[in-house]
């Protein structure tokens, strides 16, 4: 019975002893991450039968055990997967965030208002430098924020991809921990004890491992836990396979597991996080600096190309974009001008182009059709060469450039052509016979024209090789065909081409000099009348002014209803008619008129006709080109001339050079006097200008961008809020189970030291049962 | 499941508890140092979207108040220099009027003259003024003078060198305000109405309209003087002094002895030998003369007409011969293209006509050529040059209104942009106070939460500590 109750008291004691151990391993641990709560199994050991009675045998130790709820803690790990993907999104967008300087006015909306605000003081005084200067700073200032911006970002990615880089290793570390874990735990676990602090180890590992990266994770039947990213084994029972990372683009990695040619994807976790940030977000934010960029460049170019600098119209000019030889057969004028690769799209469009004799202030006006899709750049160039006094080609670079001749200079204003009337078309000193409609002209090869000269009679006859398209001739093709004729010259006359329009007149001004058409086949054609024409002592001196302020660019065309003398004959009315033939105006100058004085004709535009005598019989006119926009084709844009800004892109965007060296450069004058600020005033418009590709003005685009940031970070944050909550409840789950509460533990470890001081009397209680008996023997 | 609160937790909530008030506090305290309520765009994305968008507004209308700001200048100069050129004109108009005074010396006309010359200058010096760098009224050509001096005709005419474009400023939302007058506009008439001749000579307008800007002189010249004469009287001199044109009737009355030239005065014929006998000079009611030699008179009576042949030009150089049937003859003027269209039947004598295109006339040229009415080096006589000038004074005090009208614009663009700086400051102040209203902190309404997270905080402390403090351990020895 003694040996019975000394084990009884023996066992008691151990387990005592056990349980005390346990107790202070918790105690211990209490502080430890992922540790659970551990707790001794006892039970009663097997009865013994001692005389038909059954004894207990005391108690028994049967397992360590580990309170967790596997459920809670599975979540766990996950929802840490998708925390971490949210606080390193959120710490990267408030990098963004600070970048921008926003509200505070130090980021580039401040510097936009600063530009437009300089450009507007500048309005009162286009030609004080120093005013210009102001604006020449502001614009660099805005394209410097610009480049920082475009830098920093470009640096956020960088970093970005650094980041990912260092997690990557992380996630290699961990994973080489988890199979050690794995299989240690196999290893005990193989004797049936449970490796309870072993598991926790490996719970904590597998969160820390969520944290960088999105996972899922199984147990196997040996304890081993399998984790799979994007379903591909990152950890088995024994061996890891190796996650690597590859730079494909600027922000853009691809992760690889165990040299896998198929890269994953991963959305949770740091890496997951960081990964939508470098390559989709921040793309996205640079895209919309770039895609503002873009616009301003085109915009203020736009405004600025058709511009007149201070010191007059230019005598040279470089494009600031090459063109690309797309065939590569080196020569750029074979290339179409859609195709030519130009950063900027040309559209179908006119150009004017006005050349300016520096002697006698006289302006040609000539306007070039210019269609992408079917003009190539060669076509452009020689349209620009044919102008009188102008040469334009290619350099080696791809750059187009434009000379004028010495004495003279161009622009590409919607400059008002005052003196429309150069050829004398309209009551001028010469006599003049002109057609009465506009081109294309109906003349076929073989088709006549007589006329009769100082000389005598003579027959002009047109031939194939006069016209590019027989049967649709242009003014200038008709003017050139008549004026080859070998008796036009010496006969004392000479043809004209005059907008869109021919004239044939004497070479002679005042009231002795005649032409005379005598007939011939073309004159339907030409819509001219067979007559003598005279000329004038008193010619019609047309001035135009005013500055125009129709939409649209056209061409006007004056022609008198009847013969008359301006100021004198009763009836006597000049009809202005469109490119279309829809009469504009009707413009009384009979005698109700004063000669000389200036009659409005709409649109912001006047006119004066000095006394004379106008024809129309004689078909007499005279057009005005008026231009609301000196190029609506973009070309200008596109080649880079006369342009403000430089670049494409938030990156390489640039006040151009020599505007940034001297700020008379900037082309601010929309008719080439000093004074004038119009293409200064379009500019300033452009402040509150909707921009069609943007879908606002250049400042409400800038704001959206600022505040999609702002709803994006403050968006992150919430969605942060609400993980940390989350993750909070669980972690609170998790610790109402698994958590060690001292309290707890040390109620138990009264309980077990006085179970233990009890086993101890027990002893001491069989050891004097038996010393009692001892001493009966 | 009992709640089972373990010691990691229950320090993990109280450190919590104490972040989340501290970090509530730090912000208080971050707005009220900064007085901001958005320092990011994510404190309020709503909020600051609306203070961005207010902030280019503000930005906006500050641009336009500098621009306001910065045409006043310009503005003021001008109308200040209008304002002196007003002054100025009071004065030479008063000198013309003095002028005009018959009682003056030829002496006391000429120094007038130089006054108004003088005046001239000053007043085209006032035209060609500038501010800074640009003058003032030529246009948007303000890198040129408004008026330069250009010799026509033998004459130094101010010309307008300028374009009549305005110079206009941002003062607002689609508000541009235009910041000059042109010189064209306020120096000069309203434009060309009609061409007045100076009745000289008795040419007058033709039927046919003219055009042309400013005064010129129309020179009608003698040539020779063809007529039946008789009765021992002959053209003196082959009739070389004679100034007739047309025809003029010459009447001998025998028995008062007097001789007499269309409407003129009867004039007693010397006797032979009596001195100017060989020259008498006989002048119609127009002043028109012709000199006869009536030495030879035989006495009797005669009735006769004296026929002036003569040549017209409009430059002074090119001179063609009179067809006094002419109605409608048109001349023009080689170096400006200026055309006149003239009777020619009612001309009765030479000189130079002045041709006025009226209403185109500008206020250099008028005084000048007053100057040089009151100089009158053709020896009119005085009350035709009166006449002539009675005509120009007609057309400066045309030209003085339209200064005065100038000065009028100038004014009334001046009170426009103070008004459109009044009301942009409105809004200006208006908009500050949204932004402020949308960025700024309420310092009151900060300071409550501070106290509320304060106070939270201290209460967090407190249970926590004590919470913290309590365990078992204290009560086991």
């Amino acid at each position: 019975m003694s040996s019975v109750g000394l084990n009884i008291g023996l066992k008691a004691l151990l387990t005592s002893q056990a349980a005390l151990d346990t107790i202070g391993h918790n105690v211990a641990n209490a502080n430890t991450p992922g540790y659970s709560r551990q707790r001794l199994e006892l039970s009663s050991d097997r009865a013994l039968s001692l005389g038909g009675v059954r004894v207990g045998s005391g108690v028994r130790t049967d397992t360590v055990e580990r309170t967790f709820d596997s459920f809670v803690t599975r979540r766990l790990v996950l929802q840490h997967s998708t925390r971490d993907a949210l606080q390193n999104r959120l710490q990267s967008l408030g990098a963004v965030e600070a970048l921008l300087g926003e509200p505070d006015g130090f980021g580039l909306g401040g510097l936009m208002d600063e530009l437009f605000s300089s450009m507007t003081t500048l309005s009162t005084d286009t030609e004080d430098l120093v005013l210009r200067t102001s604006v020449t700073q502001s614009a660099s200032n805005l394209t410097e924020q610009m480049h920082q911006l475009s830098t920093e970002l470009g640096q956020l990615r960088e970093d970005t991809s650094d980041k990912i880089r260092a997690f990557v290793n992380d996630v290699n570390v961990r994973a080489d921990q988890l199979v050690e874990l794995n299989k240690e735990i196999s290893r005990i676990e193989a004797t049936g004890v449970s490796a309870n602090d072993l598991r926790d180890q490996r719970e904590e590992a597998l969160r820390e491992l969520a944290e960088v990266i999105e996972i899922s994770f199984q147990e196997d039947d040996g304890g081993a836990v399998r984790v799979l990213v994007d379903g591909r084994l990152l950890v088995g029972p024994t061996q890891s396979n190796e996650l690597s990372a590859e730079q494909t683009a600027p922000g853009e990695i691809e992760l690889r597991i165990g040299g896998s040619s198929q890269p994953i994807e991963v959305s949770e976790g740091a890496i997951g996080g960081l990964r939508e940030f470098g390559a989709s977000y921040i793309p996205g934010v640079m895209n919309q600096f770039d895609e503002l960029a873009r616009n301003m460049i085109l915009e203020f170019n736009r405004r600025h190309s058709t511009g007149i600098p201070r010191q007059g119209g230019f005598d040279q000019l470089v494009g600031s974009n090459r063109l690309q030889d797309g065939d590569q057969d080196g020569d750029f004028r074979d290339e179409l001008l859609r195709s030519a690769g130009l950063p900027f799209d040309i559209q179908s469009g006119r150009l004017y182009v006005n050349v300016r004799s520096e002697a006698s202030g006289e302006v040609d006006t000539q306007r070039i059709e210019v269609d992408p899709s079917s003009m190539t750049v060669g076509d452009l160039l020689d349209e620009i060469s044919s102008i009188d006094n102008l040469s334009a080609s290619v350099d080696s670079f791809g750059r187009v450039q434009i000379f004028a001749d010495s004495g003279f200079s161009f622009d590409f204003s919607s400059r008002l052509d005052e003196h429309p009337d150069v050829a004398g078309t309209f009551g001028g000193g010469r006599a003049s016979i002109s057609s009465s409609e506009g081109e294309p002209f109906a003349v076929l090869p073989g088709d006549t024209l007589e006329l009769s000269g100082l000389l005598g009679n003579f027959t002009v006859t047109f031939q194939a090789s006069d016209f590019a398209q027989p049967g649709s001739a242009t003014a200038e093709e008709l003017a050139a065909a008549i004026n080859s004729s070998p008796d036009m010259i010496p006969g004392g006359m000479r043809a004209v081409a005059q907008g869109g329009q021919v004239a044939i007149q004497s070479q002679l001004t005042g009231a002795t000099a005649q032409v005379e058409i005598v007939g011939g086949s073309a004159l339907g054609a030409l819509g001219m009348n067979a007559g003598v024409s005279m000329g004038h002592d008193a010619a019609v001196e047309v001035t135009m002014s005013g500055s125009y302020t129709g939409e649209a660019n056209d061409r006007w065309t004056f022609r008198p209803n009847m013969d008359g003398q301006i100021g004198t004959t009763p009836g006597l009315q000049i009809e202005v008619l469109d490119e279309g033939g829809i009469p504009v105006a009707v413009l009384d100058v009979g005698p109700s008129y004063s000669p000389g004085n200036e009659i409005e004709i709409g649109e912001g535009l006047s006119a004066s006709f000095s006394f004379g005598t106008v024809s129309a019989t004689d078909g007499d006119f005279f057009t005005e080109e008026v231009i609301a926009d000196g190029d609506s084709s973009d070309v200008l844009v596109a080649l880079g001339l006369n342009s403000f800004f430089t670049g494409t892109d938030a990156a390489s965007i640039e006040l151009r050079a020599d505007i940034s060296d001297d700020a008379g450069n900037l082309a601010l004058s929309s008719s080439g006097a000093a004074g004038d600020n119009g293409a200064l005033l379009e500019l300033i418009a452009l402040q509150q200008e909707t921009v069609s590709g943007l879908n606002g003005s250049l400042t409400e685009f800038y704001g959206d961008v600022v505040g999609d940031i702002g709803f994006e970070v403050s968006s992150t944050r919430n969605s942060l809020e609400v993980e940390e909550f989350l993750v909070g409840e669980l972690t609170s789950q998790r610790e109402q189970v698994a958590g060690v509460n001292i309290d707890e533990e040390l109620v138990d470890m009264v309980r077990f030291e006085q179970s233990y001081q009890a086993a101890a009397q027990f002893i001491q209680t069989v050891n004097q049962l038996m010393n009692e008996l001892m001493g009966i023997l | 499941m009992a709640l089972r609160p373990t010691q990691a937790f229950t320090f993990f909530q109280v450190s919590s508890g104490i972040q989340y008030n501290l970090e509530i506090m730090a912000r208080a305290q971050q707005q009220v140092a900064t007085g901001k309520r958005i320092l990011r765009p994510s404190d309020d994305a709503v909020g600051s979207s609306i203070s961005l968008s207010l902030r280019r507004q503000a930005g906006k209308i500050d641009s336009y108040l500098e621009s306001i700001g910065a045409a006043r200048p310009t503005l003021a100069t001008a109308a200040s220099e209008l304002q002196q050129a007003s002054t100025l004109l009071t004065e030479a108009r008063a000198t013309i009027i003095q002028g005009m005074n018959g009682t003056n010396s030829p002496d006391d006309r000429a120094a007038l003259a130089d006054q108004l010359d003088l005046m001239r200058d000053t007043l085209l010096g006032i035209a060609n003024s500038r501010s800074g760098e640009r003058y003032l009224f030529s246009g948007t050509e303000t890198g040129s003078a408004a008026y330069v001096e250009r010799d026509i005709g033998g004459m130094t005419r101010a010309v307008y060198d300028g374009n009549e474009q305005r110079q206009r400023v941002v003062a607002g939302l689609d508000v541009e305000v235009e910041i000059n007058v042109v010189g064209a506009e306020v120096f000069e008439g309203d434009g060309y109405a009609s061409t007045l001749y100076g009745s000289l000579t008795g040419i007058q307008a033709g039927t046919t309209a003219d055009s042309g800007t400013g005064y010129y002189d129309l020179f009608l010249r003698h040539t020779a003087t063809v007529g039946a004469l008789g009765e021992g009287i002959q053209l003196a001199g082959g009739g070389a002094s004679d100034t007739i044109l047309g025809d003029h009737a010459l009447v001998v009355d025998a028995a008062a002895g007097t001789i007499r030239l269309g409407t003129g005065p009867e004039v007693s014929i010397p006797g032979p030998t009596e001195p100017g006998s060989d020259n008498l000079v006989l002048k119609d009611a127009d002043g028109s003369e012709v000199h006869l030699d009536v030495s030879g008179w035989t006495g009797n009576g005669l009735s006769t007409v004296l026929t002036g042949e003569g040549e017209i030009s409009f430059d002074g150089s090119s001179y063609q011969a009179i067809d006094f049937t002419e109605t409608d003859l048109e001349l023009v003027h080689p170096d400006t293209g200026a055309v006149i269209h003239v009777d020619t039947t009612s001309v009765s004598r030479e000189g130079r006509e002045l041709v006025t295109f009226s209403g185109a006339t500008n206020l250099f040229d008028s005084l000048a050529g007053i100057a040089q009415d009151l100089r009158n080096p053709d020896g009119l006589e005085f009350s035709r040059a009166i006449e002539r000038i009675q005509d120009r004074l007609q057309e400066f005090d045309d030209a003085t209104a339209n200064l005065l009208s100038g000065l009028g614009q100038l004014g009334s663009r001046v009170s426009r942009l103070d008004n459109a700086e009044t009301r942009l400051s409105d809004v200006d102040l208006h908009l500050q106070g949204l932004i402020s209203e949308e960025e700024d902190a309420d310092i009151t309404e900060v300071i409550l939460e501070m106290t509320r997270a304060e106070q939270t905080l201290n209460v967090a402390q407190a249970t926590g500590a004590r919470l913290i403090q309590n365990t078992l351990l204290n009560y086991i020895r």
